[in-house]
């Protein structure tokens, strides 16, 4: 029998977007008719055909998560216009703007430690980042993740994973290192020809490329099943996948599996290495003749709350005072920052310049939504030349907020906005923004770890009042503007920096 | 027999039975992600049950059953009840799923009719069947309506349930 619309309906319940209303339909029609219950079957043994084949086909060519959408011209403008008062004309070059087109995977697990990590494609996945479901793919290095359901794995570069949910990992290729606390007892790890059903231990898989997985446990219990055995291996026990399902007994061999020692131990010396890196490179920055103010909160006089401004020639009253905020680690253990979480957190400042063109470069880490005005500096004297550079929230256009910069007139303001350039995905990383502002030519620009997002016309010359400066609050205001996070670094320059300066900068100083 | 000899058995028809069990959660579900998770707990009940299990009786049926109380308890932990079926539903469709084992025969003519589709729908298929990206993220990523994809998926289903039954018939005449 053909019927179109139950045939609409069964459909759309298996591609898992039946919208309620029909959803009701459909119950209706499934309950009252055993032709319609047939007809579901029916549908459904294709669709359980086609996942399966599809499935057992699902090795490798998987679709990137990612892709690059090329913007162009003004047609934020109008948007932009909604949010702010008097407006002038802005524009923005087309730029392509890297953004994830499929974020509603669930997150599912925590990166704790890596060492010496290279991801498939160049990802830059750090310690804490939370990883959704999908293909993991390590091309070196040792990574340890802990998945919410309290299972932890040690990877060792080239691996290649498909998460499945916090429970369940597919193992396509490489050594992976389980450790299953009670709490995640029933973590199950799925090879090629294998299903591994954890009992509460440590254990070792190794998937080479000729796709003969081992198992090894090293302490604790495993149930093992393949397409004709089923059985457990206790501590002690190792075995290889063989033919048809069979398992080959084997030696254990502990030594060949990474341990959470190991990734502890090469990233920890990793991160002493990278700190003294970038105190080599810190000691470079500041003998730089341009530099109005550079703070790298370092050798700070905790006592009296005094950051010191290590640019050459730093004028008298351009150290910063620390209002309010606390010490706290930054991007390495062993490196201060300052942490700005509530009103008056902030440090102030009085370089005494104005000037045409001007960079900022600040290393800060995000630790709340984007949902509130977080100023990372400001000039607060109201008048010609005031300038803000501020996260401003973009409620209409998603979760993502734009960075912006804003020179102000008393109402007379210009802007310049990169729009949905912090996502949420960026909260709690380490990050090096910067703004080139260089009025004189009319351009000011906003990037973020080297990487410019937007470029805008900033109209007439006008130089920017950096006489007195307020960093990480607003400070006189009702509406909350606090920056909530951390601030590690910070460096003002007198001039446009170029923009392999910054790159070389955030390679320098990046975690 | 001693009660690990049953539970071997009971574990290895598992093993065996697994893509039909699989199938059924998928069907009942209509959402991939939560199917394996809900395959995992059918089978650690299963593992748990396997005792009761009755020698002459029907694995695939014994099985839709366990799967059935774990695809409830999925749905109400994961899914919103607009999203779901209601457990009336369920067990009228679970009382209604044919026990025929998986069948390997229709695998092996798929990827001769996966061949015959469009580029386009192909590719459709393959996203949402292989990479199980939702027909939303599908639209997202090639530009085209939800409504679109969702037409496009129906037709394929329609398109290659003939051929694979065709294929199965033998040659035509």
């Amino acid at each position: 029998m053909n019927d179109e619309r139950l045939d609409f309906l069964l459909d759309r319940h298996l591609d898992g977007e039946l919208p309620a209303e029909d959803r009701a339909e459909l119950e209706m029609r499934l309950l009252n008719s055993a032709a319609d219950r047939a007809r579901f079957w029916e549908r459904a043994e294709t669709h359980a055909v086609l996942h399966e084949g599809l499935q057992r086909q699902a090795v490798g060519s998987l679709v990137p998560v990612t892709r690059v959408r090329w913007r162009r011209g003004a047609w934020w403008v109008a948007a932009a216009a909604c949010l702010v008062i008097g407006v002038i004309s802005v524009w923005q070059h087309g730029r392509p703007v890297p953004e994830t087109v499929v974020a509603a995977r669930p997150e599912v697990a925590v990166v704790q430690q890596t060492a010496g990590a290279r991801w498939h494609h160049g990802a830059e996945t750090r310690a804490g980042d939370r990883l959704p479901t999908g293909t993991l793919r390590l091309e070196a290095g040792l990574v340890r993740l802990r998945f919410f359901s309290g299972a932890s794995l040690v990877l060792q570069g080239p691996a290649e994973l498909e998460i499945k949910s916090s429970n369940l990992v597919l193992v396509k290729r490489g050594r992976v290192t389980a450790t299953v606390p009670p709490v995640a007892e029933g973590f199950i790890l799925l090879t090629e020809g294998w299903r591994l059903v954890d009992r509460g231990t440590v254990f070792g898989v190794s998937v080479p490329d000729d796709g003969k997985a081992e198992l090894h446990v090293l302490n604790g219990k495993v149930d093992v099943q393949s397409a004709t055995v089923a059985r457990s291996l206790t501590t002690g026990q190792a075995a290889r996948l063989g033919r048809d399902g069979a398992l080959v007994e084997l030696p254990v061999a502990p030594e060949s599996f990474p341990t959470e020692g190991d990734v502890f131990t090469r990233s920890a010396s990793q991160q002493s290495e990278r700190l003294v890196g970038w105190r080599e490179s810190s000691r470079r920055t500041a003998q730089e003749a341009s530099l109005l103010l550079y703070y790298n909160f370092e050798n700070a006089d905790h006592d009296r709350g005094l950051i010191h401004n290590l640019a050459p020639a730093a004028a008298k009253g351009s150290d910063g005072v620390l209002v309010g905020g606390e010490w706290a680690e930054g991007r390495w253990p062993g490196k201060s920052a300052v942490e700005f979480r509530r009103v008056g957190d902030l440090i102030r400042a009085l370089p005494l310049v104005t000037l045409p063109a001007a960079t900022f470069v600040a290393w800060v880490r995000f630790d709340a939504g984007f949902d509130q005005r977080q100023t990372l500096l400001l000039s607060p004297k109201v008048g010609p030349g005031q300038v803000y550079w501020l996260v401003w929230p973009e409620p209409r256009r998603g979760p993502a907020a734009a960075l912006a910069f804003v020179e102000t007139d008393q109402g007379r303001n210009r802007y310049a906005l990169a729009h949905e350039s912090l996502p949420a995905a960026l909260i709690g990383r380490w990050l090096q923004l910067a703004v080139i502002a260089d009025t004189a030519r009319g351009k000011v620009s906003h990037f973020i770890n080297g990487v410019r997002l937007s470029e805008q016309d900033f109209g007439d010359a006008l130089a920017m009042d950096l006489n007195e400066l307020v960093i990480g609050n607003w400070g006189y205001t009702r509406e909350p503007s606090s920056f909530i996070g951390r601030m590690d670094e910070l460096a003002i320059y007198r001039r446009a920096l170029g923009t392999a300066e910054l790159a070389r900068l955030y390679d320098e100083g990046k975690p | 027999m001693n009660v690990a000899a049953t539970q071997q058995q009971v574990l290895q028809l598992f093993v065996r039975h697994q893509a039909r069990i699989k199938g059924f959660i998928v069907s009942l579900l209509g959402d991939f992600a939560t199917a394996e998770d809900v395959l995992q707990e059918t089978f650690l009940v299963v593992q748990h049950k396997a005792e009761s299990f009755d020698q002459d009786g029907n694995f695939i049926a014994w099985a839709f059953q366990i799967a059935r109380f774990q695809v409830m308890k999925a749905q109400a932990q994961h899914q919103r009840a607009a999203e779901r079926f209601s457990d009336a539903v369920l067990e009228a469709l679970a009382a209604s799923a044919p026990v025929e084992p998986f069948d390997e025969a229709k695998l092996a003519v798929l990827p001769g009719c996966l061949g015959k589709l469009a580029p386009q729908a192909r590719r459709i298929v393959d996203l949402f069947y292989q990479h199980e990206h939702k027909p939303r993220e599908i639209a997202q990523l090639l530009d085209w309506t939800p409504a679109a994809v969702s037409v496009a998926l129906s037709r394929a289903r329609t398109f290659l349930r003939q051929c694979i039954e065709q294929q199965l018939a033998g040659p035509q005449p």
